[in-house]
Order: C-alpha cells, then structure tokens, then sequence
C-alpha cells in the first residue's frame, strides 16, 4: 500500500507520454480552440 | 492585508484569464497554450482563457470514443495522465489556492447574509454527477454521427454559462439567435448556485464539482498532505471552528473535501498540524484515526463527540 502514490505518480506520467507522442495535445488544442457550444448552453 | 492564498488564487485567475486581447479580437485564444490543461474549473470558450478545461477536455475525448477511437484514445490518455500529475502533485490545493471559480465563490461568500453549513448528505450529489454527466453519459449516449454530448457542461457547468455563455453573448450579438431553452435553464442554475454560494461557504465545490472531487480522492495518498501530532494536541477544537468546510479535524484531515485552505494549521495555538510532503501515503495516525492507540486520542474522541458540532 506504500507504493500507491508512487504508483499513480507513473501511471500518470506514462498516460501523459503516451497521450501527447500519439495526438491527445492536437485532440485537445482543437476543441478547446473552438467554441464549445453546448459549454455556452447554445447548443 | 491580502493573504497568500487570496494572492495566489487573484494570480491564477488572471493566468487563467490572461487573454485580454480578446476584448477587442472578440475570438477564443488559438495558440499552443490552448492544448494545456488548466488545473482548475476555467471554461476553455471563454474568449479570455488561454488553457484548456481539464473536465471539458475529459468529456470531449470520452465523447469522441467511437468516432475517433485511438485519436481520441490518445487525448482521453493526455487528459488522464495530466488529472493524475496535478491529483498527485496538488490534490485539492487546486481548490484552495488555484482555481478561478472557487475564488469566485468566496467573494460571493462575503456577501452579508446569515451564514449556513451544508448538510453532510448532499456531498454525495458530486460521485452522482462525476460518474453519470462526465464519465457515462458522454461515452455511452452517442448520436447517430458517433459523437457523445459533454453532459456536465451542458447541463450543469456554471463557470460555461459565466464565462462562455453569458461573455460570449455580450462580446458577439451574433450568437444571441442561438438562445434557446437549454441557455435559460443554464442561466437559471448559475443563479442559483450563486444564490447558495452567498449562503453556504463554496456551495458548487461542496456539491457539484466532479474535478474537486477527483483532486480530493488524492489528498490521502498525493505528494501534499497534513499530519496532526495528536500527542502535542491540547483539544481546544480551535481547528475545528475555524474550517469553513465545518470539517471533523483531524479526523478528515487528508479526507477528499479538505480544500487545504490551511486555516486550522495557521491557527492552531501548538501547531500540530503541520504540512508533509511526501511520496508515503497518510497513515491512520495523519488522518486522526488513533482512538484506540492513545489515551490522548481517546480523550480527542470523546470530546468531539460532545462538541457543539
């Protein structure tokens, strides 16, 4: 049980790595850049 | 005189409204910035934002699943792992000392008015919106295109009714033939909110807030933590007067709802709460989970019990 937070620490780091080397900051950027509608209630 | 954490959290609400060109551009912010996640609540269609939402950007990857399945595999992966390093590093120091949105409750909180604590019961209402509106609901409820809705911020987001809607719709008349039900519904419940946060001390994180929520699981096993020395403890309950969460301290100490406003270590006459940052998860003894291990503990127990509380 010691290990959780050092365990989520890499789990997170990996899931950020891979994220980012396969797309998921373009992904991002592109909705976030782009008025959300449904966020305004305009949808 | 203004404290650190006010100063803190006046800072990030300006970083994350930093995009002052807008005001004359009328148009979101398009630079490379825009594809972080902020750590707190701050809607990315909020023409001044330069950051992303991490709640939005969670929803959108999930609700994008089967259309796009490893494109947005790859962004439900980068919003993951970016949650995970700010629950880690922070936990719901976000809350206290980051986000835009809590400090905006707090400046409605000192809004004279009779002041109310809100019912333990309605905590819950979070778990039920994290797992239904931004979890479930946007992967599992896909329209005919493929694409599944970001039901929290449809639905429930007041910071997207503040910041998008309502400054979208002032900046840009254009918009205004958009309005329909759904936008007065939103309206209607950002009143509200509002309305219970000049009430009840950050009525939306107590309640609503699925991200706070998340921060929170963190707060027991993340890099920030408290501990209580409960041997040098006088039992004065000062700690616990002073929550405004009305927390049972040292009890739910490291517990998800802590904001860390830090108010119970700066007023602790003995100072036996102090800050501990490390990579060990909090052990009972930090989280005030000690009655049977000392008499000391015992004596805690039994006083809170016949606390005014």
């Amino acid at each position: 049980m010691k290990r959780w937070p050092q365990i989520v620490l890499w789990v997170g780091m990996g899931l950020l790595t891979w994220g980012l080397l396969h797309g998921g900051f373009r992904f991002v950027w592109s909705r976030a850049a782009s008025l959300c509608l449904s966020c305004m209630g305009l949808e | 005189m203004i404290s650190k954490r006010k100063f803190s959290q006046l800072f990030f609400a300006l970083l994350a409204n930093a995009n002052l060109f807008a005001l004359w551009k009328k148009a979101l912010y398009r630079g490379g910035l825009k594809g972080v996640c902020f750590p707190g609540l701050n809607c990315y269609s909020c023409p001044l934002a330069p950051f992303a939402c991490p709640l939005g950007s969670l929803q959108q990857a999930l609700a994008s699943l089967k259309a796009l399945k490893w494109q947005a595999l790859s962004a439900l992966s980068y919003v993951v792992g970016t949650i995970l390093l700010y629950s880690f590093l922070l936990g719901r120091v976000v809350c206290g000392w980051i986000c835009p949105f809590g400090l905006f409750q707090e400046l409605l909180f000192r809004i004279p008015s009779p002041k109310r604590v809100v019912p333990r019961a309605l905590r819950y209402v979070k778990y039920v919106l994290l797992l239904f509106l931004v979890l479930l609901l946007p992967a599992l409820l896909v329209g005919p295109t493929g694409y599944g809705k970001v039901w929290f911020c449809r639905l429930v987001c007041p910071a997207g009714t503040l910041e998008a809607g309502l400054f979208n719709l002032a900046l840009r008349p254009e918009l205004r033939s958009l309005v329909k039900t759904l936008f007065y519904w939103k309206v209607a419940f950002l009143g509200l909110v509002m309305g219970l946060c000049v009430v009840y001390f950050r009525f939306f994180c107590v309640v609503l807030c699925p991200l706070g929520l998340i921060y929170g699981f963190f707060n027991r096993v993340g890099f920030f933590k408290l501990f209580w020395r409960g041997e040098d403890c006088l039992d004065c309950g000062i700690c616990r007067k002073i929550c405004p969460l009305n927390l049972k301290i040292p009890e739910e100490i490291n517990g998800c709802e802590c904001i860390r406003c830090l108010n119970c270590l700066k007023a602790c006459p003995t100072h036996v709460i102090e800050i501990n940052l490390s990579l060990t998860p909090a052990g009972k003894f930090d989280s005030g989970e000690t009655s049977v291990k000392s008499g000391l503990c015992e004596r805690t127990e039994g006083h809170r019990t016949n606390s005014d509380r």
